[in-house]
């Protein structure tokens, strides 16, 4: 029951992110496809343009704009149920249910992580769509690829805010803390240059790759669209574990905490 | 102590700057109506939280229908209903959603009583729960609690926002549906009056310390009055005498049982008796809690204990 609740208290956010992404990838579309268009002259054309219209597709759909809603996505569905309760008070009613608040935290937790899923897959067979729609004939599985650097990349976001929120005991705090902590790492990569030139001097020969939400998205799907870069093992299963610690941290707060 | 529904003992919840609960055993016997009285800040509230798990105690230990509270409280919210004082609930759901919620928690869930009470209580089922009245809202929660099948049922402030005829409903419900079925009630409420309607025991807390615990019927045939006039009467420090206070030349003593007896004895101390009073409730809580009589009782125990000052000058 109480995950029909967590859906009920999300599906109107996730509802409306799903409907930004087909919104997004249908107007793509149908920009992409009109006749004179800029993929117009590639249907049937030569192998050299489609292997361009194919990367040029997903690079557009997947690489460049999904990242950016499902990190918003992320964001904005984390405080949705749990900041409910804090919302409206409600946490006391809750935890006199006869459910451990392990159970709870992972429930909320979990329906919000499975919409995230819903949405890099509606982006990803959004973009088998688009391509088919645009070359009539162009798609690959290996598109199916970039699900798991979405997922991990905008999961993380999600669950440091579900974390912030229940930190703040506020959902609109949760969030505003993780749009900072969110903008802050944007702009992390950038002073990566000048940060490890400073590491290395005063620490010979290391250098640090500085942890970006987006660029672990960019390079899986770099390397699913284009094969280049290499998979980001190394980065996948430090977000990944990064999104786990975060609803165990939640826990370990919830079970402590008197209400 | 596993035939008790609630059983504490010396239970210490402290804030910083405030001790809420000071040292609390209670002895709740199963398949009675216990009335848990106590002024504003007494500590009522903060004690029904440490035995749902929503706050820990600082020391001191409980039980709920013989499990540990704390430890085994999954087990405990499976048999215990409760009404907060708040009454908050999701305010975006209807009464009937909300059922709906709930119900999967409980497996002893009764849509016959949900049916039935809803109609009793004549709940808009199909409202948001924000837009109803606080008496609606307080009937919601007391719904839910009461279509649980639970054998405990922990109301603070049941009665809030409810108008007469409901709260007498509201009364003949836990008398034949709940305790009739040899069911816990366990009530925390200013209203005196409901309390002593229903209740088999009551508990008395002031400050976070329990002043009396004791059977309603016992109070009403033993708890007497006696009030004497003399000089220099002997303290008394006896169980059976829970306050004593002094009012111009008279004195007054509150006796939990054999008033005659201690009144004779007063007499063979030179005292002069005036009158031995039968009391309720209401006049037994006014006299322990009255903010301006310092001459109260500490922790008493299961009756009474000794007055450590009797005389109030």
């Amino acid at each position: 029951m109480y995950v029909w609740k967590c859906w009920r208290d999300s599906r109107t956010r996730f509802i409306f992110f799903l409907l930004v992404i087909l919104g997004v990838y249908v107007l793509f579309t149908i920009y992409a496809a009109r006749p004179g268009g800029p993929t117009g002259f590639l249907r049937g054309g030569p192998l050299s343009g489609v292997a361009h219209l194919w990367s040029w597709v997903p690079t557009v759909l997947l690489q460049s704009i999904t990242p950016f809603i499902v990190l918003f996505a992320g964001l904005v569905l984390a405080p949705s149920s749990i900041g409910q309760e804090y919302r409206e008070q409600t946490l006391g009613f809750l935890f006199t249910r006869p459910r451990s608040r392990r159970f709870l935290n992972w429930t909320c937790w979990s329906i919000g992580a499975c919409e995230i899923l819903g949405l890099v897959a509606a982006a990803v067979l959004g973009t088998f769509a688009a391509l088919i729609c645009v070359s009539r004939y162009l798609y690959t599985w290996r598109l199916l690829g970039a699900i798991l650097p979405l997922f991990v990349g905008a999961v993380a976001v999600y669950s440091m805010t579900y974390f912030l929120t229940v930190l703040a005991c506020n959902g609109e705090k949760g969030l505003s803390y993780g749009v900072g902590i969110l903008v802050v790492s944007l702009f992390l990569p950038l002073l990566e240059p000048d940060f490890n030139r400073l590491l290395s001097h005063l620490w010979h020969g290391h250098v640090l790759h500085l942890p970006s939400f987006l660029s672990v998205m960019w390079a899986g799907c770099e390397w699913v669209i284009n094969s280049t870069g290499g998979f980001p093992v190394g980065a996948l299963v430090f977000y990944g574990l990064l999104s786990l610690v975060f609803p165990v941290l939640t826990q370990l707060i919830l079970e402590r905490r008197e209400v | 102590m596993n035939d008790l529904a609630i059983w504490t003992e010396k239970l210490v919840k402290t804030y910083p700057g405030v001790t809420a609960v000071d040292g609390l055993s209670l002895n709740v016997p199963r398949g009675v109506a216990y009335g848990f009285l106590g002024r504003n800040g007494a500590g009522k509230t903060t004690t029904i939280r440490i035995l749902l798990g929503l706050a820990k105690p600082t020391e001191g230990r409980a039980t709920i229908l013989g499990f540990s509270a704390g430890r085994e409280q999954v087990a405990i919210l499976e048999r215990t209903a409760f009404v907060s004082e708040s009454k908050t609930l999701y305010g975006h759901l209807t009464p009937r959603e909300l059922v709906r919620f709930t119900r999967g928690f409980y497996p002893k869930w009764s849509d016959q009583a949900v049916a039935k009470y809803s109609r009793l209580f004549e709940i808009p089922m199909g409202r948001p729960f924000s837009k109803l009245s606080q008496g609606n809202r307080t009937k919601v929660y007391l719904l839910l609690a009461l279509s649980q099948g639970a054998d405990l049922l922990i109301l603070d402030e049941p009665g809030m926002g409810l108008d007469p005829v409901v709260v007498d409903e509201f009364l003949r419900i836990l008398v034949e549906d709940v305790i009739g079925e040899g069911r816990t009630v366990f009530i925390s409420s200013h209203q005196l009056a409901d309390v002593e309607q229903i209740a088999d025991w009551v508990g008395l807390i002031d400050h976070g310390r329990l002043l009396l615990e004791a059977r309603l019927d016992d109070i009403k045939s033993q708890f007497r009055w006696v009030t004497v006039a003399g000089n220099a009467l002997p303290q008394t420090k006896s169980p059976e005498v829970l306050l004593a206070a002094s009012e111009g030349n008279f004195y007054k003593y509150l006796v939990t049982k054999n008033a005659d007896a201690f009144a004779a004895e007063l007499g063979r101390q030179g005292a002069t008796v005036v009158e031995v009073s039968p009391l309720g409730l209401r006049e037994i809580f006014l006299a322990l809690v009255r903010k301006e009589e310092p001459c109260t009782s500490g922790n008493v125990g299961e009756i009474a204990a000794p007055v450590s000052s009797s005389f109030c000058s």
